[in-house]
């Protein structure tokens, strides 16, 4: 019975042995191929709030047809890690700071492939500063219309202790409206103070941004790190 | 060997005879396990088994069988159960396929037993009519809880059958417009209403159920209509899919005021006023299923059919709670309970400091702070220091002890735990701010919450039932739709009724009380986890702005009350006495956010894959 047993627990543990030796951990190997690029308009990336927009690939000929979301960074790039093929990259309906536009763009991914995607979107803000006085921000930039009938809703400037700062995540938002603005584009200035709670860090992370009506996304400029002390 | 042939030869002869014995049709007996046609709609019984199949199959976001974690997912309440759930207090923004529901399995059951009524059952006419009028009764209903979360959806109502001939576009049904599924489900009630039947059912269908529907899903367009047109941008498609035009705001909203007004005047219903107590009355209209006067329709449970739930086990308060698991799981935050008004007609925000901000302000008593507050509060929230059970739920986070300059705050691990003075350190039901099972908040749910005994145990578990239309919702519908129309004195009417019973005196608001703002702070306090918050955040279109996702955003961050006991031995006006610390749940980490694209939920790609027709809805 004891020899039995040996025998058995060693005839068990070649089967386990055979099992494992037998099939490999996987039968596809992962995708390798990056595709990367920025959202652009005139050659330039368009800041955005990081995570908020998203663009759409789809891979026809399988028989599941579903979208790879592609989420945009805050500095206008974007990446995805593909199998190489024939994509079609297109935007999620009125969801980025720009106009809707549902043109597709053909993508063809062989090993890392780099590809713009090109929008039109509200304003862009070329150029802006930040200066510190104190514990006041003063935020100067430029709004361009880059699209004839946009118009802005609120301009504002955005104070945060990380580089994903923008009008969702922030520690201190300074917000002007289209009722308080001299003009309907051009020069702005916002100023705001450091809240109390961030005075004491040697930077923080500040950024301006531009709403146009019934957008819900802004366009902004890149995330600036302010030095303090 | 010859026996074994003999017997060979006596069992063939055995099987010839049976065979032989059997008549012609013999191959073509009913089967044994299926009932056809013929046999379940010729059958009054059969035919009511059938559509209590589909009243179990009506679909909801929240019920106490169904989602009801979703609770935890607005700004009523957080988790504090179960640590594994606590991405209800941590997700960082509405999934667009949130809400979704494309429930056309249901839907062609109901048509299919409509079609088989009408051709195969011989049963009298009259009560064909009666089961008819009540299948299309739970239709409506069906695509009223599509409409509310997808827009307009293709409006089926025949079987769809493929003919195989490689063209599928006869079953490839486009959506309808919006305006067009509520205008279905306002003619549908106009039809069936006068053969509902079921007179004076709480849990079937009749006349004022299906009126409550109409009232309810009129106010919705109306509201539709009326606020998505104010928005800078309003949501729409061009299909009309989305999107419903400002200009049929007030047939919608007349509409829902006749259908109120039709059940408020018709005398069958009250509001529930059996207890003195309004607090426990207030609750009690939830929890007592004799002859209540106030319910229209409810999802009924019986524990002799084994139809039972275990919502007090997952809910219930941890010092009372009966089995060894569970409790504390949906508890209410500060931002709701402040939200109920002080009797006086003052706001409900909690006096915790004093007005120049400089101390605390001390309390002999945990239960002083809520004195003088809408007995609604009572009905729907266990505070710290109220009864549950005939029990009081103590609840305390920890000590203040004065060093001489300041307060050390000191809090413990160990619940109902004593400090170093023999007194309490912590209460048995908390709060605390990490350990599960135990509010997180300061508070927990006493709506729908059982009393019976052992109701809060896995092997007895709770029947109370789910209520899906109730007179109070009817009054509070009359009244917003009668000041859209500008009929304020009827809407002040309405509320006043409902504020009286919740122990405000007679005619508590003006005229000019009443606003927009007051309106929605009633159905807040009165609704309060009977699933309609975020439906009403919806259709006034002012979600995306109470939950911008944004941390400094009062409305998307939700807040939690802890009390303390005060040690300061030079001080008798303090030591001994009680303060709170309004904080940010600690278990609560992300704002919640919801963005345009929440408005209507995602047509999943799959649907659209099957049928091209589908238009995506706006923002996917």
């Amino acid at each position: 019975m004891k020899n039995l047993k040996k025998i058995n627990i060693l005839i068990l543990c070649l089967f386990a042995l055979a099992g494992m030796t037998s099939c490999e951990y996987d039968n596809f190997d992962a995708p390798e191929s990056m595709l990367t690029g920025n959202v652009v308009f005139e050659g330039e990336p368009i800041s955005v709030r990081s995570a908020g927009v998203e663009l759409e690939l789809w891979q026809r000929g399988f028989e599941l047809f579903q979208k790879i979301p592609v989420h945009v960074a805050a500095d206008g790039s974007f990446s995805a890690k593909l199998f190489d093929g024939e994509y079609q990259m297109t935007q999620l309906n009125n969801n980025g700071p720009w106009i809707n536009n549902p043109d597709t763009l053909h993508v063809t991914v062989r090993g890392n492939t780099v590809v713009d995607f090109e929008v039109t979107p509200y304003f862009i803000i070329p150029n802006a500063s930040f200066s510190l006085s104190g514990t006041e921000v003063t935020a100067t930039f430029e709004a361009q219309r880059a699209f004839q009938n946009a118009n802005i809703e609120l301009i504002g400037l955005y104070m945060g202790t990380t580089y994903h700062t923008d009008r969702v995540r922030n520690e201190a938002a300074f917000e002007i409206t289209a009722a308080n603005l001299a003009q309907p584009e051009g020069q702005f200035v916002v100023r705001g103070q450091i809240p109390a709670g961030l005075r004491s860090r040697s930077q923080i992370h500040v950024r301006v941004g531009v709403k146009n009506v019934g957008t819900e996304e802004l366009v902004y400029s890149l995330p600036f790190l302010l030095q303090l002390n | 060997m010859k026996s074994i042939n003999k017997y060979i030869s006596i069992l063939s002869l055995g099987i010839v005879l049976f065979f032989a014995s059997c008549q012609d049709d013999w191959l073509e007996r009913n089967p044994p396990n299926i009932l056809l046609d013929d046999q379940v709609w010729n059958d009054a019984n059969l035919v009511l088994g059938t559509i209590s199949n589909f009243y179990d199959r009506i679909p909801a976001h929240v019920s106490l069988t169904a989602g009801w974690v979703d609770m935890a997912a607005y700004d009523e309440a957080i988790w504090s159960g179960y640590s594994g759930n606590d991405w209800l207090n941590n997700f960082v923004q509405y999934g667009f396929d949130r809400w979704g529901l494309w429930d056309y399995g249901l839907i062609r059951d109901i048509n299919l037993s409509l079609n088989k009524l009408r051709t195969v059952s011989n049963l009298p006419e009259e009560r064909i009519e009666q089961f008819e009028a009540e299948l299309r009764f739970i239709r409506a209903y069906v695509y009223f809880e599509h409409v509310k979360r997808m827009g307009g959806v293709p409006l089926v109502l025949d079987e769809l059958i493929y003919d195989f001939s490689g063209d599928p576009s006869g079953v490839q049904v486009p959506r309808s417009m919006e305006e067009e599924i509520y205008d279905f489900i306002a003619d549908e009630i106009d039809e069936i209403r006068g053969v509902l039947g079921n007179v004076g059912s709480r849990t079937r269908a009749n006349e004022f159920t299906a009126l409550a529907l109409k009232s309810r899903a009129m106010l919705y367009a109306g509201s539709l209509a009326n606020y998505n047109s104010q928005m800078g941008t309003p949501i729409t498609l061009p299909g009309g899919e989305v999107g419903i035009s400002a200009s049929r705001a007030n047939e919608y909203y007349t509409k829902a005021l006749e259908a109120s007004q039709e059940i408020i005047q018709s005398g069958v219903f009250q509001l529930y006023s059996s207890n003195p107590d309004l607090g426990e009355n207030f609750y009690e209209l939830f929890i007592n299923k004799n002859d209540n006067p106030e319910v229209l329709w409810a999802q009924d449970f019986l524990a002799s059919a084994d139809k039972r739930h275990g919502f007090t086990y997952d809910n219930i308060a941890r010092s009372v709670r009966e089995d060894n698991l569970g409790s504390s799981a949906i508890t209410p935050v500060l931002n709701l309970v402040e939200d109920y008004e002080y009797l006086d007609g003052s706001s409900g925000e909690l006096n915790l400091r004093t007005s120049d901000d400089s101390d605390y302000i001390y309390y002999d008593d945990v239960t002083e702070v809520f004195a003088n507050k809408d007995a609604r509060l009572y009905g729907t929230v266990i505070y710290p220091g109220s009864q549950f059970r005939g029990n009081e739920i103590r609840m305390q986070a920890g000590v203040l002890r004065w060093n001489g300059n300041g307060y050390d705050r000191i809090e413990g691990n160990d619940l109902g735990g004593m400090f170093e003075d023999g007194r309490l350190l912590v209460g048995e039901s908390g709060p605390h701010r990490n350990i599960q099972e135990v509010s997180n908040t300061g508070f927990y749910l006493r709506k729908y919450v059982d009393n019976a005994p052992q109701s809060s145990t896995r092997g007895v578990l709770s029947t109370v039932w789910w209520v899906r239309f109730r007179l109070g919702e009817i009054y509070l519908n009359a009244a917003e739709a009668a000041f859209e129309l500008g009929q304020v004195d009827v809407a002040r009417n309405y509320l006043n009724a409902l504020r009286e019973r919740a122990g405000f005196g007679a005619n508590s608001l003006e005229i000019s009380d009443v606003t927009t703002d007051r309106i929605r702070n009633e159905r807040r306090v009165e609704l309060a986890f009977e699933d309609h918050v975020v439906w009403d955040y919806k259709r006034w279109r002012i979600a995306h702005q109470k939950w911008d996702g944004n941390n400094n955003n009062p409305d998307a961050v939700m807040y939690a009350l802890y009390p303390y006991r005060v040690i300061h031995p030079n001080d008798p006006s303090k030591d001994g006495k009680y303060v709170f610390e309004r904080i940010r749940a600690p278990r609560f980490i992300a704002p919640r956010f919801f963005r345009m694209g929440n408005y209507y939920s995602l047509i999943g790609n799959n649907l659209v894959d099957a049928n091209p027709r589908l238009v995506r809805n706006p923002f996917h």
